[in-house]
């Protein structure tokens, strides 16, 4: 090889190297952006999956929980089972847990959330969907309440709503003399209520709140939340949980008067997360012989006990787990 | 209430404006009711800074803004709060010369303010006009939603001339307080105040003594009577009482007359001999059997029924009921009524705080009767939520009135709880909480069944409102439910005190005011409460501590807390008896944090509005005048211990001294001397000419006819003003630029001495700038000069 062609030979070879370094330049790049769009596409499918819901979700709910530390019930054999009913719920591996109301008794005090709910019931608040209960006011603006459940407490106004598996489920403050307005129709919470439900494209749809619009407890039914009712009926609202009441009852779908209807709104009472459970018969009968009964389906007064829904995206099944009796209650309705 | 944004003022202050403006009188115009604050809320959309008057009319406009940018000269202040005052409390007497002292020969009556807005104290427009119709000389010469009065126009001259100089002490309301009392032809020169004002809130209600006059704030008292002793120059002097507030007045029945009388209990004496005191009040009755009376917002029976128990210092008889009168008090007269009460018997124990559902037997409601030193008592206790008995009267209905009468005690735990439900409305009447301790108190209540209830319900409780606490227990006795009929509705007013003249030789002479409440009507506070519990820290968790140590019948209370709040209560039994209250305490702090307190009130749900407390240097004084607040059911003091900022040491205060005493008298004792050798009388208006030609807004032209004593410009009260041959001004009045005369004729001008001296400077500055640029030309000449020599 003469001079000439070596330098040809030198040169084609440097043409072809620059050639390759500029082929291995652009299969950098194009492995830096498949990756990049493989990155940003995983980022999106966990950001779709995080956001889709379950077609079902398995929950559990209850109310009335915590004795007071110093009740002198603590080691009775009735009274103050907040552990035990837990145990149940917790065993139960729920979606979300829907509180009732009255999480802490006698004063809802930071030693009662840290000593008696915490280890109890506490388990599940980080997926607790807590309604707010009288209990909680009695500590000025339910501030214990709202400084242990932080970011799970809602709003301070105590009504919201959440998307749980196919439902919308709205959460509402039934302490009328306390919420901004009251109860009544046209209030802020009701003109929410109607709104938020309108708003909702959900075939399924529940209200939780602590005092029971219907009870054969020994508080009885409380008219006070007859507006928020009404709005949950012409909303095809299908079920109702509520607590206060120291037991377990469940009624058929009823309507605005207490009777029952197809298309009516089916209400849980579950006051039995574990502070006592009460007999209405050893109540005030005189007071009571005035109130007129609504005929539930279903009442257990003797045992604490949590109750299991399973939210299908067009029905429900439910569960009364009973504390030492296991599932007293079950059954499963389509949504209206 | 909405913004007031883009509201249309109405053609009603337009027209008011342009009324006024029309009037070549020279007087000024005066707005009431007096702004009790530089913001009003009107009915017609505005609330913001009250300057519609000022702004629409081109004349002197009398309306004060208090805490606003511009505040007033003392003297003027008070006379305008003096001429408010003797309207709404029927000293009319006053009225007219302290508008001519004012220069004020017009009053706007405005009736279109929101009176009963939140934590406002606006006057009443209604009584207002009503007292400036029995004004003497005033005359009403519009009407509507604003009232125009007028008085003699002449009090608006520029220039007067007056015939009597009086002196008055340094104090703004001695000189208001002479002024009231004596002719429009005497000028009230104020002395010098020879001490600086305090930073303290204190009442100084000392005399104030000159050789002319003496004004007295009749003080409150612990014990005894008010008296003070005063030396005097020999003479005969008028002896007025100028009101501070409505009267007080306590009311009888004259069954053999068929009247009503309402008596003035105090009685001013001079070295012991009454000298000035109110004449009764007489309203004919129909009937011969009235039992209570409504005065005002005030309700009270004629027999002093449970005003035994009320505070008082021992050994001191109770005082018989009062009611406060003033301009236009509305009264009506209750006699039993012909178809009495019907009231159900007390009705079993029942709950009524069934805040959380619990079977009857856990809650121990229980209601008993027991027995007691007067009677059976209803008993009721409850161990969680609440034990009641209901009380049904049958025969309620709307506009019926009914006097519920009882004892009550608490016997354990909470405090017993009185409810007047109406049923249909919104609740409970608003009354006096019970007091909370085991003695028996009365309870008395005079109720009229609002439009809209259909029953009235007397409920008793026993509310414990908490599980676990223990039980409450509390007593009811002497129950009586009776209705009334009212049988006589009318106004009264307060008798006018007539002015007397009497001599006094000349040297110390006692004045005394007896017949006046004396003592303290504060009850004992309450035990130890946590006025603001954030979190759930009971008491000791949060450090608070309440300690009584020194003399318990009028203890050194101490406060402390490390978080939330301490605070002690003490209510204020009868609050309302007089119309005037001197609120007392010392207080120190020993930490951190200063001592603070609150007259409370029941209703308006707020503290009464006091003069800024402090600063805490050792043991420091406070002390203020308050009216009792006609909405008010119930008046509480508190003590407040706040909390360590850092919540780490307990913050300690110390309360002492605590009074809340009505007044001995609601008024100012007034004695002025009749000026010696002159046939002037103390009590003539001016006699002397005096003619201005105003030459510009610095300079009137002024001359006066010789006799006069003091020569003073009306529309000015502004220092600085020089009159020819007589020097500076002081001030008359109160306010007005004044020259003493002596009885010399007057021809010169009053010049305001500013003005010409920055006219003065305003000539000379053209002069002055021409000099300096020859001076400086002259300069730049010198150094050439020099420049070209070398």
């Amino acid at each position: 090889m003469d001079d000439e062609s070596a330098r040809e030979s030198q040169s084609d070879r440097s043409v072809a190297g620059a050639g390759v370094q500029f082929l291995r330049g652009r299969r950098a790049i194009g492995s830096i952006l498949v990756g990049v769009a493989l990155v940003v596409g995983v980022l999106l499918l966990l950001r779709s999956c995080g956001e889709e819901q379950p077609q079902s979700v398995t929950i559990v709910a209850a109310g009335d929980m915590g004795c007071a530390p110093e009740d002198p019930a603590t080691d009775s054999a009735r009274e103050c089972k907040a552990q035990e009913v837990s145990d149940i719920a917790v065993g139960l591996k729920p979606y979300a847990f829907m509180g009732l109301g009255d999480y802490q008794y006698e004063i809802p005090t930071t030693e009662g959330y840290n000593y008696v709910y915490a280890p109890s019931w506490g388990r599940l608040r980080d997926i607790t969907y807590p309604a707010l209960g009288n209990q909680e006011y009695k500590v000025n603006e339910a501030n214990t309440f709202r400084t242990y459940f932080a970011e799970r407490a809602g709003p301070e106004q105590g009504y919201w709503s959440v998307e749980l598996g196919q439902w919308h489920v709205v959460v509402l403050n039934s302490n009328c003399t306390v919420v901004t307005g009251g109860c009544a129709s046209g209030s802020p919470q009701q003109k929410w209520l109607e709104s938020d439900l309108a708003n909702s494209t959900a075939r399924c749809k529940m209200a939780v709140w602590h005092h029971p619009r219907w009870s054969n407890g020994i508080a009885g039914s409380d008219a006070r939340t007859s507006a928020l009712y009404d709005t949950l009926l012409d909303n095809n609202v299908d079920v109702l949980l509520s607590g206060h009441e120291a037991d377990y009852e469940r009624f058929a779908p009823l309507d605005g008067s207490g009777q029952p209807i197809a298309g009516g709104v089916r209400q849980f009472v579950v006051g039995t997360g574990g502070q006592v459970t009460y007999d209405p018969e050893v109540g005030n009968a005189k007071w009571r012989a005035k109130a007129k009964p609504v005929p539930s389906e279903f009442m257990d007064t003797k045992h604490h006990g949590v109750l299991r829904l399973a939210l299908n995206p067009t029905s429900y099944d439910w569960s009364f787990f009973a504390l030492g009796k296991g599932v007293v209650d079950s059954g499963s309705a389509e949504c209206s | 209430m909405q913004p007031s944004a883009h509201v249309r003022v109405p053609d009603y202050w337009r027209e008011m404006a342009a009324t006024i403006n029309a009037d070549p009188s020279p007087g000024k115009v005066l707005v009431l009711p007096l702004d009790d604050y530089y913001q009003m809320p009107t009915k017609w959309g505005f609330f913001g800074v009250d300057s519609i008057a000022n702004l629409l009319i081109q004349r002197g406009v009398v309306q004060p803004k208090p805490d606003g940018y511009f505040g007033d000269v003392p003297g003027y202040k008070a006379d305008i709060q003096a001429t408010q005052t003797a309207l709404l409390s029927g000293d009319l007497a006053a009225v007219p010369r302290l508008l001519d002292a004012s220069g004020i020969d017009k009053i706007i009556v405005r009736h279109d303010l929101i009176r009963d807005m939140p934590g406002r104290n606006i006057a009443d427009d209604e009584v207002l006009a009503k007292a400036l119709k029995r004004t003497p000389g005033m005359t009403r010469t519009s009407n509507g939603e604003l009232e125009l009065w007028q008085t003699k126009p002449a009090s608006g001259d520029p220039v007067r001339a007056y015939n009597n100089i009086v002196s008055a002490g340094a104090r703004p309301d001695a000189a208001a307080g002479v002024i009231g009392s004596v002719g429009t032809g005497n000028a009230v020169m104020a002395l010098k105040a020879s001490t600086k004002p305090s930073l303290l809130a204190t009442v100084d209600d000392s005399p104030q003594v000159t050789k002319d006059s003496v004004q007295w704030p009749v003080p409150a008292v612990d014990a005894g009577v008010p008296r003070t002793t005063v030396d005097l120059k020999a003479g005969t002097y008028v002896v007025a009482q100028r009101a501070r507030a409505s009267a007080v007045l306590r009311p009888a029945l004259d069954t053999a007359g068929r009247k009503l009388v309402f008596s003035d209990p105090t009685k001013v004496r001079v070295d012991g001999r009454v000298i000035s005191s109110r004449d009764p009040v007489e309203v004919p009755v129909p009937r011969t059997d009235i039992v209570a009376i409504q005065a005002g917002p005030r309700a009270v029976s004629l027999d002093a029924w449970g005003r035994e128990a009320l505070p008082r210092r021992p050994g001191t008889p109770a005082q018989p009921p009062s009611v406060p009168v003033g301009s236009a008090t509305p009264l009506v007269a209750y006699s039993p009524s012909s178809k009495p009460a019907d009231p159900a018997p007390p009705s079993d124990v029942y709950d009524c705080n069934n805040y959380e559902p619990r079977p009857a037997p856990e809650l121990k409601l229980r209601k008993r009767i027991v027995p007691t030193d007067k009677g059976p008592a209803i008993r009721l206790s409850a161990a969680d939520h609440a034990a009641c008995t209901r009380i049904e009267i049958r025969d309620a209905k709307a506009g019926r009135t009914y006097r519920v009468r009882m004892e009550y005690r608490m016997v354990e735990g909470k405090r017993p709880q009185i409810c007047l439900w109406q049923v249909g409305t919104d609740g409970c009447i608003l009354t006096p909480r019970p007091t909370l301790n085991k003695g028996w108190h009365p309870f008395e209540q005079i109720v009229t069944v609002q439009p809209g209830a259909d029953s009235l319900i007397l409920v008793l409780h026993a509310d414990v409102g908490e599980r676990l606490l223990g039980r409450t227990v509390t007593d009811y006795r002497s129950i009586s439910i009776e209705a009334l009929d009212p049988v006589l509705e009318t106004e009264i007013w307060p008798a006018p005190i007539a002015e007397r003249e009497v001599d006094l030789a000349g040297g110390e002479h006692t004045i005394s005011v007896t017949g006046g409440p004396s003592g303290s009507t504060l009850a004992d506070f309450e035990p130890l409460q946590d006025c603001f519990r954030y979190d759930d820290q009971d008491q000791e968790q949060a450090g608070l501590m309440a300690e009584y140590s020194g003399d318990l019948r009028d203890p050194t209370i101490t406060l402390g807390a490390r978080d939330h709040m301490a605070c002690l209560g003490a209510s204020v039994p009868d609050m309302g008896q007089s119309s005037l209250y001197r609120f007392s305490l010392e207080a120190r702090k020993l930490d951190s944090r200063d001592p603070k307190f609150c007259l409370y009130l029941r209703g308006p749900d707020s503290c009464q509005k006091l003069p800024q407390a402090g600063p805490w240097d050792g043991w420091t004084p406070f002390a203020a005048l308050v009216n009792p607040s006609a909405k008010a059911v119930e008046t509480r003091v508190y003590l407040y211990g706040l909390r360590d900022l850092d919540g780490q040491e307990q913050a300690r205060v110390e309360y002492r001294s605590i009074r809340l005493n009505p007044v001995a008298s609601p008024s100012a004792v007034v004695l002025v001397r009749q000026p010696e050798g002159k046939a002037a009388n103390l009590m003539a208006g001016r006699t002397i000419r005096a003619e201005s030609t105003p030459i510009n807004p610095a300079r009137t032209d002024v001359r006066v006819e010789a006799g006069a004593a003091v020569v003073a410009l009306t529309q000015t009260n502004a220092p600085g003003w020089n009159l020819t041959g007589f020097g500076k001004s002081s001030a008359t009045q109160g306010w007005m630029a004044s020259w003493v005369v002596d009885g010399q004729a007057v021809d010169g001008s009053a010049r305001y001495l500013p003005s010409s001296k920055s006219r003065l400077a305003l000539y000379l500055l053209p002069i002055a700038v021409v000099a300096a640029f020859l001076a400086i030309w002259a300069g730049t000449l010198w150094r050439r000069r020099r420049g070209g020599a070398r």
